[in-house]
């Protein structure tokens, strides 16, 4: 029982430190390791085959500001996010804002991902809407209004549950390959003692959506 | 904008050729190969370890390799056949890095690119390494790297009219540089005569991206010059996004979800959750 009383005192002051929300990850490093792949042949390696087109060179990015999933009941507005200081994506403070990544694609890029992040919940509002993706079923239609008022429509591919650490975040976060839209919030296992008591989830969430128009 | 362009290129261009040493590490185990088809006008297959990689690989193409393991890899180039042969004896292709092969290192990022020579028929055909040099931007500015790998002579890049940008490419040269994020009105231009090569209004300079600009050509009806473009985007190291536990799934978790609660009553002050948690646990 006392050990309870102390590890609510813990949390609770580790709570006040971090109204931000944000439990940063030890090692800047770590989330770009790969997963070791074998390739046998090794055609397997073929990821994407384009032809060059200059589309790359002259297309202005059209900030997404709105994300749906009516399936899930999210509607969310976006803000446009890069890096913190760290390295880690920087995101927004509370779970029902959607954060975009302003260095990889936008939805009226020609090629790659359009990537959104989103904290799963906070101590100070709780769950946010990012919380329903562990649910999403491949096919579930997901749309986005840009800045210029066009919607992009997107189906989920697939939803990907990854150990930190783990994420081939160059992959997930690539300016080439069919557009596409990549959801990413955390999940898991909650490890509290992480990081001295910072603590934060285990693994990453990962949804992938095509799209279609 | 015009002026940035200028300072910051002055400072941070730098010419290199061939395999240099890792510019920034993508992983601990592997690397990225781009592999650029900038051979005007024929088809070709692939073939990594005379294993068939790339089939019908047609001029103008990029493809990524990803999580290539670190090794040495013989890499020929060899004219479309139909069907193509699943594997060939390495070294024996048309060109390429011959037996004696590439050497990959982990946590590099290379291009791959097949292109003519300086010659004036273009021959021999060329198969020339580069190191994508990944460093990270930072906020409110492009890499740019432009390589030349057409059948043409020395050329210079300028924003057009004649701002320099990088200059003296020769065949299988390569220059980066930094630049403000903007829009530029981009020429290669030939050294001698300043003849307007490929000519790029309107470029798009995207933040936090790496441009890798390879010229090609001459090719098509009329023959003429184009760009093979590929980017790479800055990638973050992490994405935390979450904090409280929540919707933790280790299972039942008293004393964490004992402090959620009193952390919540305790930041919020909010009687309403508190009140809703204890239901819920009643």
């Amino acid at each position: 029982m006392s050990s309870r009383s102390t590890s609510i005192v813990v949390l609770a002051l580790v709570g006040l430190l971090l109204l931000s929300g944000c439990a940063a990850s030890a090692d800047p490093a770590d989330g770009r390791e790969r997963g070791a792949v074998q390739y046998d042949p090794f055609r397997s390696a073929r990821t994407d085959d384009f032809v060059s087109s200059t589309d790359t060179l002259t297309t202005v990015k059209s900030a997404p500001t709105q994300l749906v999933v009516g399936a899930l009941g999210i509607d969310m507005r976006i803000d446009t996010k890069a890096l913190e200081p760290n390295g880690d994506m920087s995101l927004p403070v509370s779970p029902f804002r959607a954060g975009w990544y302003e260095y990889a694609a936008a939805p009226n890029s020609p090629k790659g991902a359009t990537v959104l992040a989103a904290h799963v919940d906070s101590l100070a509002e709780g769950k946010g809407p990012f919380a329903e993706l562990r649910t999403v079923q491949p096919g579930t239609e997901v749309s986005l209004v840009d800045s210029a008022g066009v919607t992009h429509t997107y189906i989920v591919s697939t939803v990907e549950r990854i150990t930190k650490g783990e994420v081939p975040w160059g992959r997930y976060f690539s300016l080439a390959g069919d557009p596409r839209l990549v959801l990413i919030t955390c999940g898991g296992e909650y490890d509290p003692g992480y990081n001295g008591g910072v603590g934060r989830y285990t693994d990453n969430y990962i949804v992938t959506a095509e799209k279609v128009s | 904008m015009r002026n940035r362009i200028l300072a910051g290129l002055g400072v941070a261009a730098l010419a290199t050729v061939g395999l240099a040493a890792p510019a920034t590490a993508l992983s601990s185990t592997t690397a990225d190969i781009w592999v650029v088809h900038a051979v005007p006008g024929v088809t070709v297959d692939v073939y990594i370890n005379g294993n068939l990689a790339l089939d019908g690989f047609t001029p103008g193409s990029v493809e990524p390799l990803v999580d290539v393991p670190a090794d040495n890899y013989v890499v020929d180039i060899v004219p479309d056949a139909t069907p193509s042969a699943d594997t060939i004896t390495p070294g024996t292709g048309l060109f390429g890095t011959g037996a004696a092969g590439v050497d990959v290192a982990a946590g590099v990022s290379y291009t791959l690119v097949a292109h003519p020579s300086e010659s004036v028929d273009g021959n021999p055909l060329l198969l020339s390494p580069f190191v994508n040099d990944l460093d990270p931007v930072g906020a409110g500015e492009a890499s740019v790297t432009v390589r030349h790998t057409a059948n043409a002579p020395e050329v210079n890049v300028v924003v057009a009219p004649s701002t320099p940008v990088f200059s003296g490419l020769q065949n299988t040269d390569e220059q980066t540089g930094a630049v403000a994020a903007g829009t530029y009105n981009l020429q290669v231009q030939v050294a001698a005569g300043g003849a307007v090569a490929i000519d790029l209004p309107g470029t798009v300079l995207a933040a936090g991206t790496h441009y890798f600009i390879h010229a090609f050509g001459p090719a098509g009806n009329p023959a003429a010059y184009s760009p093979i473009v590929f980017t790479i985007g800055d990638a973050p190291a992490g994405v935390p996004a979450g904090s409280a536990g929540l919707v933790a799934e280790n299972g039942v978790n008293p004393a964490l979800f004992a402090g959620g609660a009193v952390l919540l009553a305790l930041l919020a002050g909010a009687g309403v959750l508190v009140a809703r948690r204890q239901t819920v646990k009643a």
